[in-house]
């Protein structure tokens, strides 16, 4: 059977001394980061980045992914327990887990959504092993001119369907994109949009731009205006914990459908974990036969949008490691990572990698399981880590943001690049640019532009290729399809959501 | 603040910005060599990117010409509430990033983190002399252990 051979070929990879440090250090990091509002996992992992330069491959990728699935864990913790969402992710679990911890119920909410999340990540790892070699085998056939058309179809979907308004998250895409143009051109050795500075001329690196739109943006806006929350005080003993055994069994149900939904949007390209705990809601509010329960300490409302935001966290990669077009924002960062490790990230990744693709697989499944363990035992560190108060923390933050950036290759430049890059991702959130959608056009862009000239290169300059080829034809069909639901969508002005607010 | 619908400023200066940022693409991408269909140069992408970018913005102006209705939000904005511009963290937090960068250089890794724990400290405005200076020697004897004698990157405690 190929695929036990594969599970043995992941299993002695991910079980290496190393490898196993690496998860649980990126799990616990992830879990850390997670339960701390004020600073999220795309902060985190563009910080740490640096770090993995000099791992391998494989285990750089433990390590981030590790952060990335860890976080969501995390999240649900400070929801639950100070009405203030560790992560964006985790935003939807304070309308239902709150009212449970005022109700004394802190510590069932608690145990239920790390099941949750255990049974959505799992979900998630399932719809990988299975749907990514496959995917893969699909898109060995394409060649160029698919390529750049599924790269314009997952941006587009990116820009679309994710949370915030489609022109602008467009926008975000397209700028995410030019600044990827920024450097030395690799056709002709032109420096573009250097505009004459030497330390521009490698590009602007992505861990630059990561730490500054997310990290350095999140401190200008969370300084002095996060203050120490009331946090609840849980009772932390295994009685107070465990669901009664009717929590169980409304519980089931909204696991199965938040996993199906978490699963289905994480592997859209540039749809991320926030946006699917939204649809669960809203999906668990409808299908009940006692909405009026929900925002009152309804378990339904906790369980299903944990459930959702693992499973679209594992689902991601699917997209990712099989075609090489990142499923959400962190893990566009991921395949960035990766392609600094000369990793070309694509269908190739999976046959000609298989230790890679299946090593990851199953260090997945065994930092899933180490939350699991880690994540209950030890609700008395997180809660005390929720209670350092930000002002504390958020200095110590930019000090690891300086030095990680430094690091990358010594230059002070880079720190100010940083500065101004946090300055740009305040603006987009005062404008309302989502600028998430930034780092997909970003990472995508080479890429792009690479597969557009070999295309025309190939076809003689002639720019009708990408419609007479029949597979590049049919996803530029979808790519318009989508659009064409999300403009008559935003013309009727639909209410987006609006049961979850 | 009326309750009447009103035009968003912020909306008419993001589109504006926007256009300007396409325009400013296509200008500079027109000193590249354009090359040709068959083999497209440097400045077709970017000039094209540039493009896209105008007809954004001008839609992004268009849209936000009309006043909205108050209370008309989206997912997003419901759970982030828009607060005034908070100047404290701008100033202190930009100033303290680039002090970092500027002392890392001049003085060293030790008197960097001192310096920047000190001005970015200032954006929140309760964090007292006392606890800021124990910050600051704490993240420096932490970051020097596990950055030069550990990780051992390249960094100077004094540069002198």
């Amino acid at each position: 059977m190929e695929l036990f051979s594969n599970l043995a070929l992941g299993l002695s990879v991910a079980f290496s001394f190393s490898a196993l440090a690496y998860c649980t250090l990126g799990v616990t990091l992830g879990m850390a980061i997670g339960v701390l509002p004020g600073i999220g996992p795309l902060a985190t992992v563009g910080m740490l980045l640096p770090l993995t330069f000099y791992a391998e491959p494989t285990e750089a990728i433990i390590m981030l992914a590790g952060i990335y699935y860890g976080s969501m864990y995390g999240g649900s913790t400070a929801s639950i327990l100070l009405n203030l969402p560790g992560t964006a992710g985790a935003a939807v679990t304070c309308l239902d887990g709150y009212p449970m911890a005022c109700q004394g119920r802190a510590g069932v909410a608690l145990f239920i959504t790390t099941i949750a999340s255990f049974f959505g990540g799992v979900v998630g790892i399932l719809m990988l092993a299975t749907f990514a070699p496959a995917l893969a085998r699909v898109a060995l056939s394409f060649g160029s001119a698919e390529y750049f058309s599924l790269m314009v179809v997952g941006l587009m979907a990116a820009a679309l369907v994710g949370d915030g308004s489609p022109l602008r998250s467009t926008t975000s895409v397209v700028l995410g994109l030019l600044i990827g143009v920024a450097g030395t051109d690799v056709n002709s050795g032109t420096w573009r949009f250097t505009f004459g500075f030497p330390a521009l001329s490698d590009g602007i690196n992505l861990v630059v731009i990561t730490t500054g739109l997310f990290g350095i943006a999140e401190v200008i806006n969370n300084a002095g205006r996060i203050g120490q929350g009331e946090v609840r005080r849980v009772k932390v003993d295994w009685r107070s914990m465990l669901p009664t055994r009717d929590d169980w069994r409304k519980s089931i149900l909204p696991a199965l459908r938040g996993s199906g939904i978490g699963a289905l949007l994480g592997i859209l390209p540039g749809t991320g974990a926030a946006l699917s705990t939204f649809v669960a809601y809203a999906m668990e509010k409808k299908v009940s036969r006692t909405p009026e329960r929900f925002g009152q300490g309804a378990i339904e409302g906790v369980v299903a949008p944990e459930a959702a935001n693992n499973a679209a966290a594992q689902a991601a990669f699917i997209p990712t490691l099989s075609l090489g077009i990142p499923g959400d924002a962190i893990v566009a960062i991921v395949l960035g990572a990766l392609i600094i490790h000369g990793v070309v990230p694509g269908p190739r990744l999976v046959v000609d990698q298989p230790e890679l693709f299946w090593g990851l697989t199953v260090s997945f499944l065994i930092g899933n399981i180490l939350l699991l363990v880690l994540n209950l035992p030890l609700i008395g560190l997180w809660v005390k880590i929720l209670t350092i108060p930000y002002r504390y923390l958020y200095p110590a933050i930019l000090t690891f943001i300086c030095i990680g950036v430094y690091s990358i290759r010594n230059s002070v430049v880079d720190i100010y690049l940083a500065g101004f890059f946090g300055l740009v991702g305040f603006l987009m959130q005062r404008w309302r640019f989502s600028p998430a959608p930034l780092l997909l056009g970003l990472v995508l862009g080479p890429l792009m532009e690479t597969n557009l000239r070999r295309t025309l290169l190939l076809s003689r300059g002639d720019p009708l290729v990408f419609i007479e080829r029949p597979v590049s034809a049919a996803i530029l069909i979808v790519g318009l399809g989508l659009m064409a639901i999300v403009v008559s969508l935003s013309l009727r002005k639909h209410p987006k959501f609006s049961s979850a607010s | 603040m009326t309750e009447k619908a009103k035009r968003s400023v912020d909306g008419l200066l993001a589109g504006a910005t926007v256009v300007a940022l396409g325009a400013g693409a296509i200008v500079e991408a027109l000193s590249y060599d354009p090359g040709s269909l068959r083999q497209i140069g440097p400045a077709v992408f970017p000039a094209a990117l540039g493009g896209l970018m105008i007809v954004l913005g001008l839609l992004i102006f268009i849209k936000d010409w009309r006043p909205v209705e108050r209370g008309s939000t989206s997912a997003v904005s419901c759970f982030v509430s828009r607060k005034s511009i908070p100047f404290r963290g701008l100033i202190f937090v930009t100033a303290g990033v680039v002090a970092f960068g500027f002392v890392l250089e001049w003085i060293g890794f030790v008197p960097a983190i001192v310096f920047g724990v000190f001005l970015t400290g200032q954006a929140d405005g309760e964090l007292s002399l006392r606890a800021t200076l124990l910050l600051a020697v704490g993240l420096a004897a932490v970051c020097s252990l596990v950055f030069i004698m550990f990780l051992r990157l390249p960094l100077q405690v004094l540069v002198i």
